[in-house]
C-alpha cells in the first residue's frame, strides 16, 4: 500500500500549512479548522509527529487508509506560468519582496517546501474561475485583508464562492476521500515545482482534462446553479460570477 | 489606496463616461474585459459618498447575479473591488441593439433578425420580471447582441432593484417603449412584437400589461395629488 510522506511547511508560529485542512498550532496543538472530533481526526493527530531533524518541520505520515485509492492523482502542477505571470503582472514589486521574505524565513527555518493550495478538482471545470479567485486573493493580500490565515487557503476559500470558511475549506479543499486535486502555488519557481511534485504522491494529469473530469451535478449543487442559468452560459462562467459576487451578498 | 490597479497590465482605455461611472476596456487574467468604475462625487460628504457608492456597486453586482440565475444573459462578472469601487466584466463582442435598429431604420429592415431580437428582448424581460427583478434602465443601448451566437445580453444593472409590484414592471416596460419611440420610430412597431413575446413567456403578464395601459396615460411618475 502507498505510504506517502508529506513534509509540511511551517512559516512562523501559526502561519499555517494545510493538509486535508487540518491546521495545527504548535503550541496548543489545536485544530484551527474545527470539525467534529471524529475518531478519524484523533487517529490522524496521532499520526502527526515532530521530526527530530528540524524543529520547525513537521512530518505527517499518511497511511493509505486516508485515500481509498493508492495514489493521489494530481492535475498538472497548475498552470505555473499563468499564475506566476498573474502575480508579476499584478504585484510586481510586492511579489518579489514578499517572495524573498518568505524564502528567507523558510530558509532560516530550514524549510524550503513550498506552500500550496490543494483544491478539489471535481469542482473545477476550467482554470479561469481559479484565476479569478486567485486575483481576488492577491488583491486581498495586497491590502492585508485576508480572511483566512494564509494566502493559499484564501485561494481555496475564494474559490468556494461562499462566506463560510470551514465549510468552503471542507468542500473545495481536499479531504480523506479526495483522489483528484488541483494544486496551486503562487509564484512558484522551477525548484518549488519539483518540491511540490515530491509533496504529492500521484500521477500528473494535463489541465485539459479538467472539463471532462468535472462533476457537473456536484458543481450545480454546491454553487446552486439553476437549470435556467445553465442554458445561458457555461458552468465555468457561472462559477466565476459566484466568486466575484460572493462578497457583495 | 496606493495599490496600482488590479488585474490589468496598467493599460486601461476609457470607453465611456457617464454621470455615475466610467467604463474602461482592460485585460483580466488574459481575457478582454470591461471595467466599470464608480467615482466619488466631490460634492457629497466623504463618508456618505463612499457608503452610497459601495451600496450601489454591490447592488449592481447582486442584481446581475440574480438576472443570470433567472436565465437572463448578462455579461460574466469577473471581479468586484469594494475599495476601488470597480466591477470587472466580460467583454461582450458584438453591436448594441440600438446600432442594429438604427441600421435597419437607415437601410431596410431585415424582418427575420428583427423578429428574433424582439422575441429575445420580450423573453428576457419576462423572465426577469417573473423573478421579481426590475432592470430600471431598459433602453436599446443597454442591450447587446453577441456576434457569434446572436444571443441578447442585457447590461447596466446600475438602476435595477427587486420588486414584484405590477406598477414597477409596467414602468420598466414603459421606459423601453418611450426609448423605442424616440430612437427607432422608423423601424415600425417593435414594441408590439416585444410585448407579444413578453405575454408568451411571462406568467403574470395580464396585471403588468393592464398597469402599462394606465402608466401610458399618466406617464412614468405617479401623480402626487391627494
Amino acid at each position: 500500500m502507498c505510504q506517502a510522506t508529506y513534509p509540511i511547511h511551517y512559516l512562523s508560529k501559526v502561519e499555517a500549512f494545510f493538509l486535508g485542512w487540518y491546521v495545527f498550532d504548535t503550541k496548543s496543538k489545536s485544530c484551527l479548522c474545527r470539525r467534529e472530533e471524529s475518531q478519524q481526526t484523533t487517529q490522524r493527530k496521532e499520526l502527526c509527529r515532530y521530526s527530530t531533524s528540524s524543529k520547525e518541520r513537521l512530518s505527517l505520515l499518511l497511511s493509505s487508509r486516508m485515500s481509498p485509492t493508492p495514489s493521489l492523482e494530481i492535475v498538472s502542477s497548475f498552470n505555473q506560468t499563468s499564475l506566476t505571470n498573474l502575480i508579476s503582472n499584478l504585484w510586481h514589486l510586492r511579489n518579489t519582496q514578499e517572495r524573498k521574505g518568505v524564502l528567507l524565513e523558510s530558509m532560516q527555518a530550514g524549510t524550503l517546501e513550498p506552500e500550496v493550495a490543494l483544491l478539489n478538482a471535481s469542482l473545477i471545470p476550467d482554470v479561469f474561475p481559479v484565476l479569478a479567485a486567485a486575483t481576488k486573493t492577491l488583491v486581498a493580500k495586497s491590502r492585508d485583508s485576508l480572511t483566512t490565515r494564509t494566502l493559499h487557503s484564501e485561494l481555496v476559500y475564494n474559490y468556494s464562492g461562499s462566506k463560510h470558511i470551514s465549510e468552503s475549506l471542507k468542500r473545495c479543499g481536499i479531504s480523506e476521500s479526495s483522489t483528484y486535486v488541483l494544486v496551486g502555488c503562487f509564484g512558484a519557481s522551477c525548484d518549488e515545482m519539483v518540491d511540490i511534485k515530491k509533496l504529492i504522491n500521484g500521477k500528473e494529469i494535463g489541465l485539459e482534462e479538467l472539463e471532462r473530469r468535472a462533476d457537473e451535478a456536484l458543481i450545480k449543487k454546491h454553487y446552486k446553479i439553476t437549470e435556467e442559468e445553465c442554458q445561458i452560459s457555461a458552468l465555468a462562467m457561472s462559477i466565476t460570477c459566484r466568486i466575484a459576487v460572493c462578497h457583495a451578498l | 489606496m496606493e495599490v496600482k490597479t488590479d488585474a490589468n497590465d496598467g493599460s486601461r482605455i476609457l470607453l465611456k463616461q457617464g454621470a455615475e461611472a466610467r467604463v474602461f476596456e482592460s485585460k483580466f487574467a488574459g481575457r478582454r474585459s470591461i471595467v466599470k468604475e464608480r467615482f466619488s462625487k466631490k460634492y457629497r460628504h466623504p463618508t456618505l459618498d463612499s457608503k452610497l457608492t459601495l451600496k450601489r456597486l454591490n447592488a449592481e453586482a447582486r442584481c446581475m447575479a440574480k438576472a443570470r440565475r433567472l436565465g437572463v444573459p448578462t455579461p460574466v462578472l469577473y471581479f468586484g473591488d469594494p475599495i476601488l469601487h470597480t466591477l470587472t466584466f466580460e467583454y461582450v463582442e458584438g453591436p448594441a441593439v440600438k446600432d442594429i435598429f438604427l441600421e435597419f431604420g437607415a437601410n431596410c429592415i431585415v424582418e427575420e433578425s428583427m423578429d428574433d431580437i424582439a422575441v429575445q428582448i420580450g423573453d428576457a424581460i419576462a423572465k426577469m420580471h417573473d423573478g421579481g427583478l426590475i432592470h430600471g434602465d431598459l433602453t436599446t443601448s443597454n442591450m447587446l447582441i453577441r456576434s457569434d451566437t446572436n444571443q441578447l445580453v442585457l447590461i447596466d444593472f446600475g438602476l435595477s432593484f427587486t420588486s414584484t409590484l405590477p406598477e414597477d414592471k409596467a414602468v420598466d416596460l414603459y421606459v423601453l417603449e418611450r426609448a423605442l419611440l424616440s430612437m427607432h420610430s422608423s423601424c415600425g412597431n417593435v414594441m408590439d412584437r416585444i410585448l407579444a413575446a413578453y405575454r408568451k413567456s411571462s406568467k403574470q403578464w395580464s396585471s403588468t400589461l393592464n398597469k402599462l395601459a394606465q402608466v401610458r396615460q399618466r406617464g412614468r411618475k405617479r401623480t402626487m395629488v391627494g
